[in-house]
C-alpha cells in the first residue's frame, strides 16, 4: 500500500494560483444554509472519541439508556433511591455512550476528472468541502483523502466546527492527474480508519470493476457507503463532432470512430448501461448512490441530491 | 454575365486552402474524452459497420466555408448580370471614289467593283434593323449619301454608284472616317479604299481592295504660250508597271494633231516630253497615250485657253497696300463685296480674299484671309504680340516662290491655333505667319501679319507674293491668256446667266443655275451663255492616282465580327446580394461551429 501520509501534500506538485472567476469552496451565504443539514449516518457507523451523538456502548454520564437490577459490584452512584423508595427494590440506572463518529470522504483527482465544463474535480472539491463542514457541525470528524492513480494524499482529521482554511488549503492544491484507481485508494482508507465510518467516494467511477471490489470490501466490515457520482454535461450529452480520434484522458489510448447521431444514440445506451450497472451494485449492497452533473448548481445538488440520497438532512 | 472586378476573382484561392485545411484537420483531429470505457464499444461497432458508413462524410462547415468564400468573392468581382438585345448596329462607310478605283484589277474586275461586291456581301449579313450610311471621298455632289437607310437600302444605293475621275488623298479618307466617328460614336467605320491607310484608328476598319496594276498615265500636261505664236508644251508619263515600258504620246489642237513621240518610261518612274509646237490660236490642246491600260481616267489630259481675266471677290476693309499689290498683276480683277464682312462670297470668283474679316463660309476654290480677327474654320487666331525675325518655311512652294523674308521685321503678329492639315509657309520665330490648309472644297492661306500695321508692304516680297497668290488662284483655273485646267472634284467658277448651259465631255447638256460646278469626269465641257461658248478642261493630272501604291485586298470579315452588336436591356449588380448572402452563411456557420464544438 503506497500511502501518502502526509496532510498537506496532495497529489500535485504546483498548485496555480485561484483565478478570480473560480467560486470560493464555501461562500458564507451557503455556509448559513447548510448549518441547518446535518449528515445522516447509519446506526452501524462506530465513534470512537466521545461526541454529541449517542453510541451504542452504555457508559457516560448524561444520556439515560435504562434501568437494571442491582447486582452486587455495581456502582453504588448509579443506584436510583428514588425507585428504591417506591418498590423497595434496588435497581441502578444505566447511561449510554456519546460518541463522535468519523465521516470519510475520497476524493477522485484522477486526470478524467479534469474534463467537462464545468470541470468535474472543482464540483466535486466543492461537495467533499461541503460535507466535511457538515460533519464538523454535527460535532463529529472528517477526513478527507484524494487519490490520483494508487497515491492518496490524506487530510488531517477535522474535528468540532471545521476549519474552512484547512479545508482550502487542502483541497484547493488538487489537481487532476494519473489514472483512477477506486481499489487500491478504497484500500488506502480501510488501512488508515479503523473505526466504521461514514465513507463517501466522489468519482466519475470511469475505470474498469475495481472500484466496485473496494466497496465490497468496506460494506463487509460494516462502513457507511456512499458514492458520488460525477459526470460533465459533456459525457452525458456529447456532440456530434463527425470523424474524430478519441484520446484517453489517463490511458493515452486513442481510438477512430466518427460522432455520428448513430455513434450518439449507441453512446447513449452504453452510459445508461453503465450508470444502471452501478445503480443496481449499489442498491444491492447497501450503498447510497447519487449521480449529479458537474453542470448542476452547487447549492441544488447539496440542498437537493444530497438530501434525496439521504446523505444530509 | 460581366465582371466589374475581375481581380476579385483571386479570393478564390481560399477554396483550396479551406479545403486543405479542413483535410488536415479532419486528419489530425484529436478530442481527449474522460474515459474510452464509454466509447469502446461505439468504436468498435463503427468499425464494424458497413463500409460506406465509415466513409468520410463531407462536413457541412467545410461546405458553409465554401459558400462563404464562393458568396464573398463573387461580391469582391462585382458581378453585373446584364440581359441583352440584340442593338441596332450603326455601319458608317467611307468609300474611295477616287480615279484610282476604277483601276481594272488582274481578276478583270475594276478596285471598286470588287470593292463593292464585297461590302455587298457585309451588307446581307446585317439586320434590317441596322443602320448604314456612306460617306464619300471625294463627296458626291448630292447630300442624300450621308443619310442612314436599312441595309437594303444600302446595297440598293451602293449599285447606283461610281468612282470619280478625281483625285483623292490618304490624308482626305482618314478625316473622313474620323469625322463619321466623332459624329457618330457608337456606329463602326469601315473605309473602302485602294490607298494604304496604316495609321487608321481603333475601330475604324478597312476594306482594301487594292491589286497592282499596269498602269501609265499624265501626270503634267502644262503649256507655255510665246508672243510669236509658239507654244512650248510638256507632258509628263508616268508609269507603274515595274517593267520599263514606251509609250506613244500624241498632242492635239482642237483635234488636229500637232505632234506625236514615243517616251520611253523606266519601272515606277516618270518620264517627260517636250514639243515646241504652233498651236495658233487653238482653245483646247489635248494630250493622250496610245494603247489601253488599266486606268483610262489619266490616259487623256486638256488644256483651254482662258480669255478672261482673273476675278478677285474683295472682302472686308480697305487696305492700300494690299488693293495696290493686286492691281499691279496682270489680268486680275478686284471686285469689292459690301460689307458686313460675314457675307459669303458668290460664285464667279477666282479667289477671294479676306481682309480683317472673317467668312461665314468658305466659298470652294481659293480663298485667302489676311488678318483675320475671328476663327477661320479650325484656325483660331491668338493675342497679338511682337514677331520675332521673319523667315519662309517653305521655299520651293509655289506661294513663296521668290519671296525673302529673312530677317525682315513683321510688327505685331498673332500665335494661332493651327487646324489640322496646316502647312506653314513662312513663320517668325516659331508662330507661323503664312500657312495654307484645305477646309472641304476650299484652299485657304493664311496671312497673319496685317500690311497696315506692318513694314512687310515697303519690302519687294510684299508684291511677289501676292503675285504669287493670283498666279497660284490663276492656275486652278485658266490663265488668262494661256492655257489651263482644272481638277475633277474641284468647284469651277462660271458667270452663270439666264441660259447658261454646260455641255460635258460625254456631250449631255445641263442648264447651269449656280455660278459654279464640280465636274466629276475627265474631259473638255463647254460652258455656252448666250451666243458665246468657254470651253473648261479638267484632267485628272495626279502622280497619286496614277502611281500610288496599292493596297492588298483584305476582306471585312474580322470588321463585321467586331461590328456586331448588342445593348443592355436590364442590369443586375449582384455583389451587395452575395456580400449579404456570404454575411448569412457566416452566421449559420457560426451556429454550426457552436454546436459542434468538441467537449
Amino acid at each position: 500500500m503506497r500511502d501518502t501520509q502526509s496532510p498537506r501534500a496532495p497529489a500535485v506538485s504546483a498548485p496555480p494560483p485561484r483565478s478570480l472567476s473560480s467560486p470560493p469552496l464555501l461562500d458564507p451565504d451557503f455556509l448559513r444554509k447548510l448549518d441547518l443539514l446535518e449528515v445522516l449516518f447509519k446506526r452501524n457507523v462506530v465513534g470512537r472519541r466521545e461526541g454529541d451523538r449517542p453510541g451504542h456502548q452504555r457508559g457516560g454520564r448524561t444520556e439515560f439508556a435504562d434501568h437494571r437490577e442491582y447486582t452486587p459490584g455495581d456502582d453504588l452512584r448509579y443506584l436510583d433511591w428514588n425507585l428504591y423508595g417506591r418498590t423497595d427494590r434496588l435497581f441502578v440506572k444505566e447511561f449510554t455512550k456519546q460518541e463522535a463518529v468519523l465521516a470519510c470522504v475520497l476524493l477522485d483527482a484522477s486526470a478524467s476528472m479534469g474534463l467537462g465544463q464545468p470541470r468535474k474535480l472543482d464540483h466535486a472539491k466543492r461537495l467533499a468541502a461541503a460535507l466535511a463542514y457538515l460533519a464538523g457541525v454535527g460535532g463529529n470528524e472528517a477526513l478527507l483523502g484524494a487519490f490520483q492513480g494508487s497515491s492518496v494524499a490524506w487530510s488531517p482529521r477535522f474535528a468540532g466546527r471545521p476549519d474552512l482554511q484547512g479545508l482550502a488549503a487542502f483541497l484547493e492544491p488538487i489537481q487532476p492527474a494519473g489514472p483512477t484507481d477506486l481499489l487500491t485508494a478504497l484500500r488506502a482508507l480501510r488501512e488508515r480508519v479503523h473505526e466504521r465510518s461514514l465513507v463517501v467516494l466522489i468519482s466519475d467511477l470511469l475505470e474498469e470493476g475495481g472500484g466496485r471490489r473496494g466497496l465490497r470490501l468496506l460494506g463487509s466490515q460494516r462502513f457507511d457507503l456512499s458514492v458520488l457520482h460525477v459526470l460533465s454535461p459533456q459525457e452525458l450529452h456529447p456532440p456530434a463532432i463527425g470523424p474524430v480520434r478519441l484520446r484517453d484522458s489517463e490511458a493515452g489510448t486513442a481510438e477512430d470512430l466518427a460522432v455520428d447521431a448513430d455513434a450518439l444514440r449507441l453512446y447513449a445506451d452504453r452510459l445508461n448501461a453503465f450508470c444502471e450497472g452501478w445503480r443496481a451494485f449499489c442498491q444491492r449492497h447497501d450503498i447510497r448512490f447519487i449521480e449529479t452533473s458537474s453542470a448542476t448548481p452547487f447549492e441544488e445538488c447539496v440542498l437537493g441530491y444530497l438530501r434525496r440520497g439521504g446523505l444530509v438532512r | 454575365m460581366t465582371l466589374l472586378q475581375p481581380l476579385g476573382l483571386l479570393a478564390l484561392a481560399a477554396v483550396p486552402v479551406l479545403v486543405a485545411l479542413s483535410l488536415w484537420r479532419w486528419r489530425r483531429r484529436e478530442v481527449t474524452v474522460s474515459s474510452l470505457l464509454l466509447w469502446r464499444d461505439v468504436a468498435t461497432a463503427w468499425r464494424h459497420a458497413p463500409h460506406a458508413r465509415r466513409r468520410r462524410q463531407l462536413d457541412p462547415l467545410l461546405v458553409l466555408r465554401v459558400a462563404v468564400a464562393l458568396a464573398l468573392a463573387g461580391a469582391l468581382c462585382a458581378p453585373v448580370l446584364v440581359r441583352t438585345a440584340q442593338a441596332t448596329r450603326r455601319l458608317i462607310v467611307v468609300l474611295d471614289r477616287s480615279a484610282s478605283m476604277a483601276t481594272r484589277r488582274p481578276d478583270g474586275l475594276t478596285r471598286w467593283r470588287a470593292a463593292r461586291d464585297e461590302l455587298l456581301k457585309l451588307l446581307v449579313q446585317l439586320d434590317a434593323a441596322d443602320r448604314v450610311e456612306f460617306a464619300a471621298v471625294p463627296p458626291l455632289a448630292e447630300q442624300a449619301i450621308g443619310a442612314e437607310r436599312d441595309p437594303r437600302d444600302a446595297a440598293s444605293r451602293l449599285l447606283t454608284l461610281e468612282p470619280s475621275d478625281a483625285a483623292a488623298e490618304p490624308a482626305d479618307l482618314r478625316r473622313a472616317a474620323l469625322d463619321a466617328q466623332a459624329r457618330q460614336p457608337d456606329a463602326r467605320v469601315l473605309v473602302v479604299t485602294d490607298t494604304p491607310l496604316p495609321d487608321l484608328p481603333a475601330g475604324v476598319g478597312l476594306l482594301a481592295t487594292g491589286a497592282p496594276a499596269r498602269n501609265l498615265g499624265i501626270t503634267t500636261f502644262a503649256a507655255r504660250p510665246y508672243p510669236d505664236g509658239r507654244a512650248e508644251v510638256l507632258i509628263a508619263v508616268a508609269n507603274a508597271n515595274p517593267a520599263p515600258t514606251a509609250a506613244q504620246v500624241v498632242l492635239r489642237a482642237d483635234g488636229r494633231e500637232l505632234g506625236r513621240r514615243r517616251v520611253d518610261v523606266a519601272g515606277a518612274a516618270t518620264a517627260r516630253a517636250i514639243f515646241e509646237v504652233r498651236p495658233s490660236a487653238a482653245a483646247v490642246l489635248e494630250a493622250r497615250l496610245e494603247g489601253a491600260d488599266d486606268l483610262p481616267a489619266d490616259d487623256r489630259a486638256w488644256l483651254a485657253r482662258r480669255s478672261e481675266r482673273l476675278r478677285v471677290a474683295w472682302v472686308g476693309d480697305e487696305c492700300y497696300y494690299l488693293r495696290r499689290a493686286l492691281a499691279v498683276q496682270d489680268g486680275a480683277e478686284v471686285v469689292e463685296l459690301p460689307e458686313p464682312p460675314e457675307v459669303a462670297v458668290p460664285g464667279g470668283f477666282d479667289l477671294a480674299l479676306y481682309y480683317r474679316a472673317v467668312p461665314r463660309r468658305l466659298a470652294a476654290g481659293s480663298v485667302v484671309v489676311v488678318a483675320p480677327g475671328a476663327p477661320v474654320g479650325a484656325l483660331r487666331p491668338g493675342p497679338l504680340a511682337d514677331a520675332a525675325p521673319a523667315s519662309v518655311v517653305a521655299r520651293r512652294d509655289p506661294l513663296m516662290a521668290a519671296v525673302r523674308l529673312d530677317g525682315l521685321a513683321l510688327g505685331r503678329v498673332p500665335r494661332p491655333a493651327l487646324p489640322g492639315g496646316f502647312e506653314a509657309l513662312a513663320a517668325a520665330g516659331d508662330v507661323p505667319v503664312i500657312g495654307r490648309w484645305r477646309d472641304g472644297a476650299a484652299t485657304v492661306v493664311y496671312v497673319g501679319v496685317d500690311p497696315a500695321a506692318s513694314a512687310w508692304p515697303l519690302d519687294p516680297s510684299f508684291p511677289i507674293f501676292w503675285a504669287n497668290v493670283v498666279a497660284s488662284a490663276a492656275r486652278q483655273g485658266q490663265e488668262a491668256g494661256g492655257f489651263g485646267c482644272s481638277r475633277p472634284g474641284q468647284a469651277i467658277a462660271v458667270r452663270a446667266g439666264a441660259e447658261t448651259v454646260l455641255t460635258d465631255p460625254a456631250g449631255n447638256r445641263h442648264a447651269l443655275t449656280a455660278d459654279a460646278f464640280s465636274p466629276e469626269r475627265v474631259g473638255l465641257y463647254r460652258v455656252r451663255s448666250g451666243p458665246r461658248e468657254t470651253p473648261i478642261a479638267v484632267s485628272l493630272l495626279s502622280e497619286g492616282e496614277t502611281l500610288g501604291p496599292a493596297a492588298e485586298a483584305r476582306p471585312p470579315a474580322a470588321f463585321l465580327a467586331a461590328a456586331s452588336g448588342t445593348a443592355a436591356a436590364a442590369t443586375w449588380r449582384l455583389g451587395g446580394w452575395l456580400a449579404l448572402l456570404g454575411l448569412g452563411l457566416v452566421l449559420v456557420h457560426g451556429r454550426l461551429a457552436a454546436r459542434a464544438r468538441p467537449a
